[in-house]
């Protein structure tokens, strides 16, 4: 059935063209051109790194933002005290994150469906709760960086370029290879994959930490540009926007964490600047009527059109 | 049937999709077209908070960036020396929605989308801390203008200029009045989890032992508490002689509404922000009689001006243009327009780091009263604060008696 089928070889030269597109602004050495560029790789590396779980496994996860900004902490708090380069610290950004992945996976992902998306929805905001009457973390104030080093915006820039070019990998990987497609097996039917002999407990808990590290690497290096952790980081907003942008975009593929943070990003900016009251009655309709129009996301278009998906899409 | 149910969807995508392209090529062509200025102005740009929280006290500080703009290009603008010209000032500005987020999105954007020539901060020792990060990191200058917290110039930050007393003295003054009218008095201290009021606090805290003054209460309240009375519960039973804290204009107003309610009658309540602002007495009509408040400004000063409008020029001015009273957040901004000025012309340059240095030396008197900078933080030390009053409905100086307008109603009438 090709409505299975997901876009993979097209999904591959659109990341190739956005990375090549993406060096441009190392090239020309342009802080604004790289700030904006910088931003829209954050975007797209939130989504792929939510796509980990919620693509491939199909949990709506709305607690993603707590592991995001439990990076942005790590990495803020580890700067403050010991006064070094905040970029050692990313490993920390990654291991903090999957740790508390860890621990809390196993109970939570054995609630399933809108159970799941309910539960971690409490999640960002209990982790905020915990941070902002921490007496360390400065309360609600948060830890602000820029004194602690010299802010260089090559480095950020370079950071964030890695953080993507290592997530679309991993997406690359779990679409070739047999975990992946356990994983799509659980998104599917999870009755049906354990049956068929996968170890859906072990699978998904793998994702889902997976996915907090990736998170929590993003919000390290949010924190560093940002010169700034605080508890903002933990903006169920930010949540949404990643998540609608996955769904947008095809959730388990290839392009559709592309295509769904290009059309956030783009579109969402242009509509913020053109309309800043209206913007998101005007962006809600527009995700409203994608969604009626591709339940599975934008990047199944191609499948409308059986010839030429034959040609680009999947090998 | 099928097939043409697809088409259908099929179409109505492709529809989005064009409409989208159009829409985007729209935003692509406005900026291509944008029309080029040929004597550049001087371009100062901030985030201020149109909306939100600090919407009240934000606006009244936009109010004095824009009426410091006029005046400074009715006299023609600021002169560049190492230049030898002119420059007219244009304000360039976006709501930040009280929202740090927001904050770091549009100063990235100022400085490096609008590539603005020097900064303003925006109102409030939370959003400014926020942007005092992002402004370093550029190693651009920042006048901080209505935001005092010591933290904010504790970062070790080299290019910013402060403009409001530190929070840490605001409530020293009515502790030296408690001190005066009572021996041995005890204080409750409350405070919002904020930058600022945290500040405050503690320098409220530390000066209070320091003077022998007990502190029986010490309390921190949640940036959205949206009910204080376990707090003032807690406070009613410590029967102590003064109330003294606050955060900000929703939860201070709060604040002395649940005092009331619960029947905390103390002699002296100072709080921090809301009472120098005229919406204060519209929200608490008789309610306010008697409750202190440090303020930065207030027009009955009379400071020996070397720079800048008197007063009578200033209020005349802001009358006119806005129909409404300034309050200290318009004066200061006025004021910290007027300190850019004269750092510039004392320094001769629009370079940021060169101008910072400028500041170093410079110690002037303007109609917001002394303006004097520590060189290593950029902390201001020359303004001193004032204590007001509401008596009847009016705001009245109390405190330094040397510019008071009335005597200091003491102890403060029960509710």
């Amino acid at each position: 059935m090709a409505q299975n089928r997901q876009p993979l070889k097209i999904g591959v030269l659109g990341y190739l063209l956005v990375f090549g597109l993406a060096v441009v602004p190392l090239l020309t050495g342009s802080p604004a051109s790289m700030a904006y560029a910088w931003s829209f790789l954050q975007m797209l590396a939130l989504v792929l790194s939510l796509n980990l779980i919620t693509g491939f496994t199909g949990y709506v996860n709305f607690g993603h933002i707590a592991f995001y900004g439990v990076g942005a902490y790590a990495v803020a708090y580890l700067t403050t005290t010991t006064r070094i380069d905040p970029y050692l610290f990313i490993p920390f950004a990654a291991i903090v994150p999957a740790a508390i992945a860890y621990a809390i996976g196993r109970p939570l992902l054995s609630i399933r469906g809108p159970y799941f998306a309910i539960t971690t929805l409490g999640l960002g905001e209990a982790v905020r709760v915990i941070i902002v009457n921490i007496p360390q973390f400065n309360y609600s104030e948060g830890l602000p960086i820029a004194a602690y080093f010299r802010y260089n915006v090559f480095n950020s820039y370079i950071a964030m370029y890695i953080t993507v070019v290592a997530l679309f990998l991993t997406t690359l990987l779990l679409r070739r290879t047999r975990y992946g497609a356990m994983l799509e097996a659980i998104r599917e039917d999870e009755d049906l994959a354990e049956s068929m002999g996968v170890n859906t407990r072990k699978a998904k808990l793998a994702a889902y930490v997976l996915s907090a590290a990736a998170a929590g690497v993003i919000g390290g290096l949010t924190a560093i540009t940002h010169v700034y952790a605080h508890p903002g980081f933990f903006s169920i907003n930010l949540n949404v926007s990643v998540l609608a942008s996955l769904l947008m975009g095809g959730g388990g593929t290839l392009l559709g964490p592309l295509v769904g943070a290009s059309i956030f990003y783009f579109i969402a900016d242009a509509l913020l600047i053109r309309f800043p009251y209206l913007h998101l009655v005007i962006f809600g309709a527009v995700v409203m009527m994608i969604t009626l129009a591709m339940p599975r996301g934008l990047s199944f278009i191609l499948y409308r059109y059986p010839k030429i998906s034959q040609r680009i899409a999947d090998v | 049937m099928k097939n043409k149910a697809v088409s259908s969807t099929v179409v109505a995508a492709l529809l989005i999709v064009a409409l989208v392209a159009v829409v985007a090529g729209f935003f692509v062509y406005q900026q291509l077209t944008a029309p080029t200025v040929a004597e550049k102005p001087l371009r100062i740009g901030f985030s201020i908070s149109i909306s939100g929280d600090f919407a009240v006290p934000g606006r009244k500080q936009l109010e004095g960036f824009e009426l410091w703009k006029d005046w400074i290009n009715a006299k023609g603008g600021i002169f560049v020396k190492d230049q030898n010209k002119y420059y007219k000032v244009e304000l360039v500005y976006y709501d930040d929605k009280s929202n740090k987020d927001e904050v770091i999105r549009l100063y990235e954007k100022l400085i490096n989308e609008d590539k603005v020539d020097i900064l303003f901060s925006p109102y409030s020792s939370t959003l400014a801390i926020t942007a005092a990060g992002i402004t370093e990191k550029y190693g651009r200058l920042m006048i901080v203008v209505g935001a005092n917290s010591d933290r904010i110039f504790q970062q070790g930050y080299r290019y910013i200029v402060g403009t409001y007393t530190p929070a840490s003295k605001m409530l020293t003054q009515a502790i030296d009045i408690l001190l005066e009218k009572i021996p041995n008095p005890t204080v409750a201290i409350i405070f919002k989890d904020d930058a600022f009021a945290k500040s405050v606090a503690d320098g409220a805290k530390a000066y209070a032992e320091q003077k022998g003054v007990r502190v029986a209460a010490f309390e921190m309240y949640p940036r959205d508490a949206k009910d204080l009375s376990p707090i003032l519960t807690k406070v009613k039973g410590l029967n102590v002689d003064a109330v003294l804290g606050g955060g900000h204009y929703e939860d201070e107003v709060l604040l002395v509404r649940q005092a009331k309610e619960l029947g905390v009658n103390v002699k002296l309540m100072s709080l921090l922000v809301s009472p120098s602002l005229p919406a204060f007495y519209d929200a608490l009509k008789e309610t306010s009689e008697g409750i202190l408040a440090p303020s930065h400004w207030e027009p009955q000063t009379k400071p020996n001006i070397n720079y800048g409008p008197t007063i009578n020029e200033f209020m005349t001015q802001f009358r006119q243009k806005w129909n409404s009273e300034p309050s200290y957040h318009s004066a200061a901004a006025f004021a910290a327009g007027l300190y850019l000025t004269a750092a510039i012309e004392k320094g001769g340059t629009l370079d940021n780091a060169k101008l910072r240095q400028a500041f170093n030396d410079l110690d002037i008197t303007t109609f917001y009263g002394r303006l004097k900078i520590d060189p290593v933080t950029g902390n201001q030390v020359g303004h001193e604060l004032v204590l007001l009053q509401w008596q009847k409905g009016q705001k009245q100086v109390v405190w330094p008696k040397d510019v008071a307008t009335a005597s200091l109603v003491f102890p403060k009438p029960s509710w």
